[in-house]
């Protein structure tokens, strides 16, 4: 099907493709369900969310399947695992390989940033994950850290066609060595950006070797040991001089300005083709315990479609706001109280991506299978104010 | 006189105490009578104090190993209630001797040495602690050795050096075991990566035992209003370092026990059984440390707080450790380890230098800085230095566990000693040994031995702990 062309080469034509009008920006259909827990319903109801949107046998069959999940931090709520909050839960991530393999994927690869000094097994096994389930739950899974070049020896460049801040990233060579991405959030808030879900979720394909504080400044830092704020949130300097460097150093350095265009330029250079988003158990008040007000929440929705901007626009309707506010109404604002004179508002992100056409985030333009809307939602601004 | 032969002689003179001398003594506070209702000002549970020392006490003792009694002795108070104390204390002293429980007397500051240390003498008592912040310890300590010869400081720290005649090295500067509350929640998650802050006594333990040559360790600090899991939790931070925190019943748990109340008498009971325990598994104490990092130390040395800080920072990011004594300082003390800190030589002599420069290199690291970083940073640098790969054991999801190892001689047997800090328990803990093992076991006080299901693969074995409310030993079997 792919002929003689590389995968860089497709990724660069789908890149190429978003230059096409805002208006055009594709829809595709996005399925609700509601699931009580992670235990043996979850796969009858993951995989009808699958029939739901089209099915994934033609999109999934023999091939290579990467899976950003999304791992955020290390610290847990009082007795909550990870995944009953913040981290996406690995019963989810073991029941979709299971699917996936059962649809016909030859290989699944695990996609995450570890912390310093731990692999990704690790940070699972810390996180109470049973890694050797998950390693059986299909033929071939595989686990890669992608906050290092990895296993790939060197990082894929993969090009943004209409860049927001870069025009090109850095990434472990995961992200192009495959041929559907799926990627894996959780249905929950973001402390300076309002909402995580998968377009946010995309930020941690960043590796920090590349993109953290400690990144060096001719090269990546493979023994990083800082997070990603300098360059990525603040613009206070530059990746290292082997990476692409923003587009214009003089653009706005404001966090909330930042982080949604840079998460859209990812999307843009690594598409995503199937959205998954968990929000059977998460939280409200922030991505995860180190922000002030996290709590726990059950919403119990499963929310899975294969165009980015119109899952998480449907899930941000389920979590009760508007997908199409602008910068600074409810949810895009800083959770926690600014200090005195600090901007705290943040840009909408699935406007962002909408505008340079990855996908709508008009709910009437967007087929809602399943659940609707109404019947799933869970009112986070109410529960976050307590 | 060198340390050994210092050793052997005290050992000598103290050939007939009870209980096996201060080795074999397993310690608990036992105050009371009238001097300690006035030293107290006159708790609420004073009669129940003042009477403590009825012989029926002793019965409390029943089922537990405790064998040695800390009582009230002296605090420098009027010569008639001193008197009349010393009568009582003198008496009870007899009667758990005939148990075989040593007593020996605690001096609290402003107690006149000379006098208090003669009338121990007299009354039989098997020795003195000095407790509390008693001025110039060593003065102190001389005058009273000149008449009783076991004297056992519970007070600062920077009491204890190589060169002292300490026959147990204990403290009072212990903290409480437990996580640290510091936010309304009791819990504080700084940032995406933060820990629960652990406060434990077990690095402290084991940096006294190496420095003091292997004499026994105390910690003699004192519980505010501890549950049942508080008191077997202060004892197990203590053992798996291998030392012993000296059992301290609080009034209400004393009081409990007087009035024989179920619940306090359960608790007394869980306490007997936990030291009981320890005592079943003495030989663990004996285990040469698995351990991925040897840590230099010279109490003396100007980078002695530093590097005491270092060790805990070390024990809480769970890096397998063994702690060497400058004057211990060979080629063989650091044979088989992937990294030597050698903060605590500031600065090294030439021997040193040499010793350490041929050691490093070849996949080996020194570690060492004129001026040591801040201890927490520069432990997470330390792990990320050595790499998880190189360590004997590891954990996965039990942020608010540390861990003890240590093989034994024949390197068949590795014991891997759990403490959980958190009041709510662990429900799910990987322990992962670097080797192949053929089985294990997890030992509790708590439970009966069970057999642990092992998984091995690539050079490594895996067993799964359930729930931790407090402490369990996983013993790997080659």
């Amino acid at each position: 099907m792919h002929g003689n062309m590389t995968r860089r080469g497709l990724l660069a034509v789908s890149g190429l493709s978003l230059a096409a009008p805002a208006a055009r920006a594709p829809a595709a259909p996005v399925s609700i369900g509601k699931c009580d827990g992670y235990g043996d319903g979850l796969a009858a109801v993951l995989g009808k969310q699958f029939d739901q949107i089209g099915g994934i046998g033609k999109l999934v069959g023999g091939k290579t399947v990467a899976i950003k999940l999304n791992l955020t931090g290390s610290s847990r709520l009082g007795s909550y695992s990870p995944g009953q909050t913040h981290w996406v839960h690995p019963n989810l991530v073991g029941t979709c390989c299971q699917l996936l393999a059962r649809a016909g994927a030859k290989r699944i690869r695990l996609l995450e940033g570890a912390g310093r000094g731990e692999s990704l097994e690790e940070k699972m096994l810390n996180g109470g994950w049973d890694v050797a389930a998950l390693r059986a739950a299909a033929p071939v899974v595989e686990l890669e850290d992608t906050n290092r070049v990895g296993g790939g020896k060197r990082y894929s460049r993969l090009k943004v066609a209409r860049p927001y801040v870069y025009p090109a990233f850095d990434l472990n060579r995961a992200y192009e060595d495959t041929d559907v991405f799926l990627n894996l959030s959780k249905l929950k808030q973001h402390e300076e950006c309002g909402i995580t879900l998968t377009i946010k979720n995309s930020f941690g394909i960043t590796p920090n070797s590349t993109y953290g504080d400690d990144a060096g400044v001719d090269e990546p830092n493979e023994s990083w040991r800082r997070g990603r704020e300098a360059i990525l949130h603040y613009g206070k300097r530059q990746p290292p001089k082997s990476a692409p460097q923003e587009v214009d150093f003089t653009s706005e350095r404001f966090e909330g300005h930042r982080v949604p265009r840079i998460c859209v330029d990812l999307i843009a250079a690594r598409p995503v083709d199937l959205a998954i988003i968990d929000g059977i158990e998460c939280s409200t008040g922030g991505e995860g315990p180190w922000v002030k007000g996290f709590q726990y929440a059950k919403p119990g929705v499963l929310i899975v479609g294969s165009n980015p901007v119109c899952t998480d626009a449907v899930a941000t309707a389920v979590m009760g706001y508007n997908p199409r506010a602008k910068r600074g109404e409810t949810p895009f604002h800083r959770m926690t109280a600014a200090k005195p004179g600090e901007l705290q508002w943040a840009d909408n992100p699935m406007l962002l991506a909408e505008a340079v056409g990855i996908g709508i985030a008009d709910l009437d333009l967007i087929d809602v299978r399943g659940v609707p809307i109404k019947d799933a939602l869970y009112d986070f601004e109410n529960r976050r104010k307590g | 006189m060198g340390l050994g032969s210092r050793i052997a002689g005290m050992a000598l003179v103290c050939a007939t105490l009870e209980a096996g001398g201060p080795a074999g003594w397993i310690p608990a506070r036992w105050q009371g009578g009238p001097l300690e209702v006035r030293r107290r000002g006159g708790a609420a549970v004073s009669e129940i104090t003042r009477d403590w020392y009825d012989s029926r006490t002793l019965d409390f003792l029943e089922n537990t190993p405790i064998n040695c009694l800390l009582v009230t002795w002296s605090a420098g108070a009027e010569a008639a209630l001193e008197a009349e104390q010393r009568k009582l204390v003198t008496s009870y002293a007899r009667a758990a001797h005939r148990r075989g429980i040593a007593v020996l007397g605690l001096l609290y500051p402003g107690a006149d040495p000379g006098p208090a240390a003669a009338a121990a003498r007299k009354a039989g008592l098997d020795g003195l602690v000095l407790d509390g912040d008693v001025q110039d310890p060593a003065k102190v300590a001389g005058e009273l050795r000149k008449r009783c010869p076991v004297v056992i400081p519970l007070g600062r720290r920077d009491w204890l050096w190589p060169e002292a005649d300490w026959p147990v090295w204990g403290t009072r500067e212990a903290v409480r075991a437990g996580i640290r509350a510091v936010s309304d929640s009791d819990t504080v998650y700084a940032t995406p990566t933060s820990e629960p802050w652990i406060e434990s006594n077990t690095w402290l333990v084991r940096s006294l035992g190496a420095a003091g040559g292997g004499r026994p360790v105390w910690l003699g600090n004192v519980l505010e209003n501890p549950s049942a899991d508080g008191y077997v939790r202060a004892i197990a931070d203590a053992a798996a370092g291998g030392g012993r925190w000296v059992v301290a019943p609080d009034d209400t748990l004393r009081a409990g026990l007087w009035r024989g109340q179920p619940e306090a008498l359960a608790t007394w009971r869980r306490v007997g059984a936990w030291l009981n325990f320890y005592e079943q598994h003495a030989e663990w104490r004996a285990f040469a440390p698995a351990a991925a990092l040897g840590v230099i130390q010279d109490r003396a040395g100007k980078n002695s707080a530093v590097m005491d800080e270092n060790l805990n920072q070390i024990a809480r990011r769970r890096i397998p450790y063994r702690v060497i004594e400058r004057r211990e300082l060979t080629p063989a003390a650091i044979e088989g380890l992937p990294a030597v800190l050698a903060i605590g030589l500031a600065p090294p002599t030439e021997r040193e230098r040499g010793l350490l420069a041929a050691y490093a290199g070849a996949g080996r690291m020194v570690v060492y800085k004129q001026d040591p970083p801040g201890p927490e940073a520069f432990a997470k640098d330390l792990r990320d230095l050595i790499g998880s790969a190189n360590l004997p054991v590891r954990l996965y999801d039990a942020a608010s566990v540390l861990l003890q190892a240590g093989a034994d001689p024949g390197g068949g047997r590795l014991v891997v000693q759990l403490v959980s800090y958190a009041t709510e328990p662990p429900e799910r803990i990987l322990v992962r040994a670097a080797g192949d093992y053929r089985g294990a076991r997890v030992f509790s006080p708590d439970a009966p031995p069970a057999d642990l299901k092992t998984n091995t693969s690539a050079g490594t074995t895996d067993v799964l702990l359930g729930k931790l409310a407090v402490y369990a030993a996983v013993v790997f079997e080659k």
